[in-house]
Parts: structure tokens; sequence; C-alpha cells
């Protein structure tokens, strides 16, 4: 079984290679064929590396721990899913993962650009083969999943009990998906760039690609976040680790081009500007890979040194070299058709959004990189922790959620003054309101308010539109509100689809700034009995409680919490401890959630005489990140709905030379 | 490679124009180095070695700091019910005392573990410690999150 599946990926790196070369041949010397034959090529890689994958699962799934992969992340007595989740649980299952997922977009985007130009195609096929051929080597050659065990051990290691939760399923293959999915834009990029058809088609066909991919890698980091703040216990979802700055930076920078593109395609701007962006995205997505794995940074996701890294580099600057150089060459075909007419402009403020997204994207790099540039440099190591990222980037990121609310406001070339002011009046009177009332009652701090008042502000704004764009549709059509609203979003998806992302993302910075600013916490010792008082709420501590579980020996707390005189519940934190890892439990956050606020009781740990010991925190509003995460990916799906096919007469005629497919 | 880049393809024809743009974008910019210089002045620590802490001595009281090194087996202690932690943390050039309390202890936490603890140093010879973070051990590799 390991024979066959390291034959496929040996087989799949051949083919690769094979599809890099002969895709930009048939660019080069217009021949159908060859295209013909890279495309599939592209095709055999997918069903190669799918084999290749499917015989890992196999391998996990009938515990074959003659592989040493399987024996080292899996074993008998684990829960069916995650022996399959266990399959990205390790370096060469998440890279294989990679390579796989890779080679399947790869192929539906050959299904989906049937009839495309001819050159631009081949030299998409080259620039993705060739991702996919480092990756094959990589799992070739380098750090196989298909090494076998000396002496095929009874029984696997099994998976590290901090990666026993439901977690495990969805935040590492949604995050590498995330990673690799950027490589479709940077690929659409390169082939624009070197078939010179940097006309508006590429553009659109690069903006579904991108708000993909963009979707993917947020979803990822977020399910990262939610992860974390279930089961680490630190009562917090975000800790500026290295490699959570590593995920962040691409979606920041993706965030950014699916922002700016809009000039692109509506005014002919910023070209060069946008290849960068999505470029960029793409060296921080195999940064972030390679971060992952590497250990070049010292982050607690990284662990065992890895043989890996070098080849990450090496791979990474000739990316960044490549594509640069490219870019180079066609700046006289990047050339601007429009200028801008006026600072009170949609296209200005756009600018400044990106500015404030590269910007924060500059500094979190900074911060993360400093270790290593201060070793190199000064010859000690100096860390910047969490408080450098969020001196940082909570200033920026009230920038950017002010921006929110007057960006979609501005209309494109130029505003009257006149016309500006009235849009603002409701909601600066909104932001006005907020402020005041937050002053009275909350006072916690400039940033906190600022934060607050620009939610309130964006809030209005977007409300605004909504009842704006409804009345005026109703008045048009002498359609009833309800059924104006539904058309108005139908027909505008685009733009009212990046409403509900915005609303989304108001809602996640609203519980964001509330949520880190208004927490509380109490830690405490308490004997069966006692209680704490924390927020309004009184836990009475119970005693402690053991059970058996499969593999498993739970060891919970018990309490009862009371708000005033009535009894709310229990909550029950407990420790878990797995076979085989007796000396390492796993602990269960207990967490009650309402729409106002997380009650968070964490169980430190028990003395021999039943007393034990709590970190408890009430954090407000963490709902609402969840929720603002579901409600943001939504309107992406809104947004990304193909739009009602315009009437025959008013379609433009399709570019003969370059018709993107069903995208 | 941030900076290299941006610069976007902006060409107006009125200078005014222009000039304005500059130093929107300029203070934009401006703002976000300042931020980051603050930031920088303020955040920064010192990421040592047990041998590079025990060199500085007195030199490092009462400085926050971060050192890195590998728990001494047998040598840890609990109290208050898991609350406050007491342990050795070694690499090949010393070993210190560390007290940690109040926040969370990571899971993985435990004999030989490779620990990361920031805090200030005290003329008693402890490291007290307000931050304790925890590595995987080597042989397991993984990519789930894992911060104390």
């Amino acid at each position: 079984m390991a024979d066959f599946g390291h034959i496929a990926i040996v087989a799949a790196f051949v083919v690769a290679c094979y599809a890099a070369i002969v895709g930009p041949l048939s660019a080069h010397l217009r021949a159908p064929d060859l295209l013909q034959s890279a495309r599939n090529g592209v095709y055999a890689v997918a069903l190669l590396l799918t084999l290749a994958s499917a015989t890992l699962m196999a391998a996990f799934v009938t515990h074959d721990f003659s592989i040493k992969y399987v024996a080292e992340h899996s074993s008998r007595d684990m829960p069916a899913s995650l022996v399959a989740a266990a399959f990205y649980s390790g370096q060469q299952g998440s890279l294989l993962y990679w390579a796989w997922t890779l080679s399947l977009f790869s192929a539906i985007v050959m299904l989906q650009n049937r009839r495309t130009a001819r050159d631009f195609m081949g030299y998409l096929i080259g620039t993705l083969m060739v991702v996919a051929g480092f990756f094959g080597l990589i799992l070739g050659f380098v750090a196989s999943p298909f090494e076998k065990t000396l002496i095929v051990p009874a029984e696997g290691l099994g998976l590290n009990p901090l990666l026993y939760d439901s977690g495990m399923l969805y935040h590492p293959p949604m995050l590498l998906a995330g990673y690799m999915s950027w490589t479709i834009p940077f690929a659409f990029a390169v082939a624009a760039l070197a078939s010179r058809r940097l006309d508006a088609e590429w553009i659109r066909a690069t903006r579904r690609y991108a708000l993909v991919a963009w979707a993917i890698l947020g979803v990822g980091n977020l399910l990262g976040a939610w992860w974390a703040y279930r089961v680490l216990g630190w009562g917090g979802y975000w800790g500026w680790d290295p490699v959570e700055n590593s995920a962040f930076m691409p979606f920041l920078v993706g965030t950014a081009f699916i922002h700016s593109i809009m000039i692109q395609e509506r005014r002919g701007m910023l070209k060069v500007w946008n290849m960068a962006l999505v470029m960029v995205a793409f060296y921080l997505c195999i940064f972030g890979t390679f971060v992952v794995r590497s250990g070049v940074i010292s982050s607690v996701h990284s662990f065992a040194q890895s043989s890996i890294g070098p080849y990450f580099l090496v791979f990474l600057s000739a990316a960044v070299i490549g594509s640069l150089a490219l870019l180079w060459y066609r700046l006289p075909y990047l050339r601007s058709d429009n200028q801008l007419d006026s600072m009170l402009s949609r296209e200005a403020s756009f600018l400044m959004n990106n500015l404030l997204f590269v910007g924060l994207v500059f500094a979190i790099f900074w911060g993360t990189i400093f270790p290593l540039v201060s070793e190199a440099v000064q010859g000690t190591k100096i860390t910047v922790g969490p408080p450098f990222f969020n001196q940082v980037a909570g200033p920026i990121m009230i920038g950017l959620l002010v921006l929110m609310g007057i960006a979609p406001l501005m209309p494109w070339r130029k505003a009257s003054p006149d016309a500006l002011l009235r849009s603002f009046v409701v909601p600066l009177g909104a932001a006005l309101v907020t402020a005041t009332g937050l002053l009275l009652f909350a006072p916690n701090g400039a940033t906190a308010i600022a934060s607050l008042t620009a939610c309130a502000f964006v809030t209005a704004t977007i409300a605004q539109e909504f009842w704006r764009g409804s009345v005026a549709r109703g008045q048009a059509t002498g359609e009833a509100l309800p059924r104006a609203f539904g058309s108005l979003v139908r027909r505008n998806n685009r733009r009212y689809g990046g409403y509900v992302v915005h609303l989304g993302v108001v809602l996640m910075a609203a519980a964001i700034t509330a949520s880190s600013m208004y927490q509380l916490e109490r830690t405490a010792r308490l004997r069966p009995g006692e209680a704490l008082e924390i927020g309004g709420y009184r836990l009475t501590y119970n005693g402690l409680r053991e059970r058996q579980e499969p593999g498993v020996r739970v060891v919970e707390a018990q309490l009862a919490v009371q708000s005033g005189n009535q009894l709310l519940g229990a909550v029950t934190p407990d420790k878990r401890f797995h076979r085989n890892f007796e000396r390492q439990p796993s602990t269960q956050v207990a967490i009650r959630t309402t729409p106002f606020e997380d009650l968070y009781v964490v169980l430190a740990g028990w003395d021999p005489d039943g007393s034990a010991s709590f970190i408890v925190f009430v954090n407000p509003l963490v709902v609402w990140l969840w929720a603002g995460g579901v409600i943001a990916l939504l309107g992406t799906f809104v947004a990304m709905w193909p739009a009602p096919r315009p009437r025959a007469v008013t379609a433009p005629a399709p570019s003969p030379a370059f018709a993107v497919g069903r995208a | 490679m941030h900076a290299t880049t941006a610069r976007p393809a902006l060409a107006a024809p009125a200078t005014g124009r222009r000039l304005k743009l500059l130093i929107a974008s300029g203070s934009v910019l401006l703002g976000v180095a300042y931020l980051m210089l603050t930031a920088f002045q303020t955040t920064t620590v010192y990421y040592l070695t047990v041998g590079e802490l025990l060199d500085r001595g007195a030199a490092a009281h009462g400085q926050q700091v971060r050192v890195a090194g590998d728990v001494v087996r047998g040598t840890v202690e609990r109290e208050d019910a898991g609350l406050g932690v007491r342990f050795l943390v070694h690499d090949g050039s010393g070993q210190v005392p560390v007290y940690y309390r109040g926040g969370p202890v990571p899971d993985i936490f435990g004999d030989e573990v490779q620990v990361v603890v920031e805090g200030k140093y005290t003329a008693e010879g402890t490291f007290v410690a307000n931050t304790l973070l925890a590595k995987c051990p080597s042989k397991f590799e993984a990519d789930g999150t894992a911060e104390a």
C-alpha cells in the first residue's frame, strides 16, 4: 500500500513537471495539441494525487502501522472522525492535503475555462503545475507520507490530546485550503502578464477565484480562533502568535485586493498595484505554510525543526523573483486608463483603505520576523508580543472601520460636498449617540469608545443604504417595500452582498472590542460548598466527579451558576486524561453563552482534599464574533451569486480572443 | 517586499490633486510608521537563553524579559490546587527557578517540556513569570493552535 501511494506521488510529480513545461510551450509555439496534452496533465495530476490521498486515508482507516506517518499520528482507540483528521495532523499529510486540493482546484479551473484563450491557458497551466510540482517534489523525495516503519508497531502513538477536538476536523483543512487557493488568482495574474492579455476579462475571472480563496482563508482563520477559544483556556481567541499572524497576513492582503480590484474593473486604474497584491497574497500563503512547518520563527505552533524549510525558502525566493521580474517587463502594458479626479471619491477612499491594509500587514510582518532580524543585526533576540500588535493594529482597524462606512457612500470620480454631507447626517448622528452613551455608561478607554462608535457609524450607513435603495426601487417600479428590497439585492448582488459582509465585520469588530476591553477575570481556589462571584454571577463549587470514557479518564468539577437569587444552571469544566498521555491532560473549558456575554470557566487543578482552583472569565459579546463570521460568509455568497443574465440585446459581445468560461 | 510594490500607478494631471493625494497617502503611511515606532519602543522584550539571563545577573533584575528553556525533570511543584506553579528551567548553559501564578498552565506543560516564560528576574534569584507558553514535545507535529 505504501509503495502504491509513493508511486502515485512520484508519478504526479513527473506529470506536473511535464505539464509545467508543455503548457507554456504550447502558448509559445501556438500548438493546440500540446495545450490539450498539458490540460490532460492537470487532470492526471488531480487523479494521481487523489489516489495517493485515498491510499493514505485507507492506511489510516485500516490502521496500517507499517506506514510511519500513520503509526505516529493515530491509534486504534481514536474516534473514526479523528482517525480521518489525523491525515493532515502532521507535516507530510498536511502537505499532501495542500497538493491534493490544489490539483482538484486546478482541474476545476480547467473545466471552467474551456473556452479561454489558448496562450493564456498555457501559462496558467504552467504556473499551477510549477506549484503542484514543487509539492510533488517535497512529498516524493523529501518528506514522504508513505515512509515505512522498520518494525511494525502493534499500536500507534495516537493523536496529541491537544488535537482531540472537533476543531481539528474543520480548522486545519480550511486554513490549508485557504493558503492553497490563493495559488489560483496568482496563476491567473502570471498567465495574464505572460500572455499580455491584461484586459478586463482576466480581472473578472480572477476576482471570482480571489473571492473564493478569500472566503476560505477567512473561515479558516476564524475557525482557528473559535478552536483556540474553546480549548486553550486563557479566555481569548487570538494571541498574535507568529503562525496566526502568518495566516492573517494573506487574508488582509486579499481583502485589500478584492476592494482595489473594483477600482480597476470600473475605472481601469491601479493595475500594477492589483497585480502586486495578488502576488504578495500568494507569497504570504507560501510563507505561512513554511512558517508552520519550518520552526524558523519561534512559535507555539512550530514543532520539530524540519528538513523542508530550505526547499520552501528557495521556492518562495524563485516565485518572488520570477513573478516580480515578469511584472517589471510588462509594466508598459499596465498603464492606467484614468486618473484620480478628486480626493472626495470612491477611488481615493479605496486607495486609503488599501494603504491601511498594506500598512497593517507590513506592521504585522515586521513584528513577526523581528526576532530573526534583531538576532541577525544586533546579535540579541528581541521579540514583540501581543501588546505590540494590539497597539498597532487597534488604531489601524478603527481607521479601516471608519473607511468602511465612508467609502461605499462616496460616488465614483467626484463627490459634491453637499450631497455627501446629506448622506452622512444619519450615520454621524448614530455615532454621536453611541459615543455619548458609552462615555456616560461604559467609559473603558478611548480605544473601546472609538471602535464601538465607528461600529455604530458603519451600521447606520449600511442600514441607510438598504433603506434608500429599497425606497428608490419601490418608487421606480411600484413594488412594495419588502419586494423592492429583495429585487434590489438580487439585481445588485455584488454591492449589497458586500454590505452584508461589512455588517458581519462590524459585528465581529464590536465583539472583539467588547470582549477584549470589557473582559472580567477572576481566579480562586474553592473548597466544596464555597462560591466565587464575578460580574453578577455566583458560582458555587459542588465537588469533583470522575468518570471513564473509552480511552479517556475524565475529572470534572460541578459548579452551580446563580444570578441574584435565580439558579441559571450548572457548568462542568473538566480535564481529560487520554491513555498514553496520562501526564498531558486536555482541559475542557465550560462556556455558558448568552447573547450578551460568555461565562467561561476553566478548571485549573485540584488538591487531594477535594478543593479545586478555577480561572473564570466573563467575555462580553463573544457570540457575535462567530455570528458575524457566519453573516460575512453569507454576504460573500450573495456577492458571488451569478448575476441575473443581462438581456441578449444589451449583452456586450464576448471578446473573441478571451472568453472566460462559466466561472 | 511590501514597500517596493507599494507604488500605485497614479498620476494626476493637476499638480494640486496630485499633491493632495500624496499628502493623504503620506500621512496614512506616516501614521502607520508612527504607531509601529511607538509600539516598538514600549513593547519589545529581550528573548534570552537561561545562560544569557544568568550572565546579565543584577542588570536583568526588574526588566521584562522572555526566556526559553526546558523544564527540569522532577522539579515541578504546584501550589493552591494548581493556581501557581514552581519549577526549574534549564538549557545547556545553566538553570533558573521560575514561579508562575495567576494564569492558565498549558495542558502540555510538564517534565522536560520546552517552555517560554515571560516575566521579571528578581533579586532573590527567582524568575517571576506572568506568561507561560509550552511547546509540544518534538515527536508530535501538529498544526492546531496551541498557545497558553
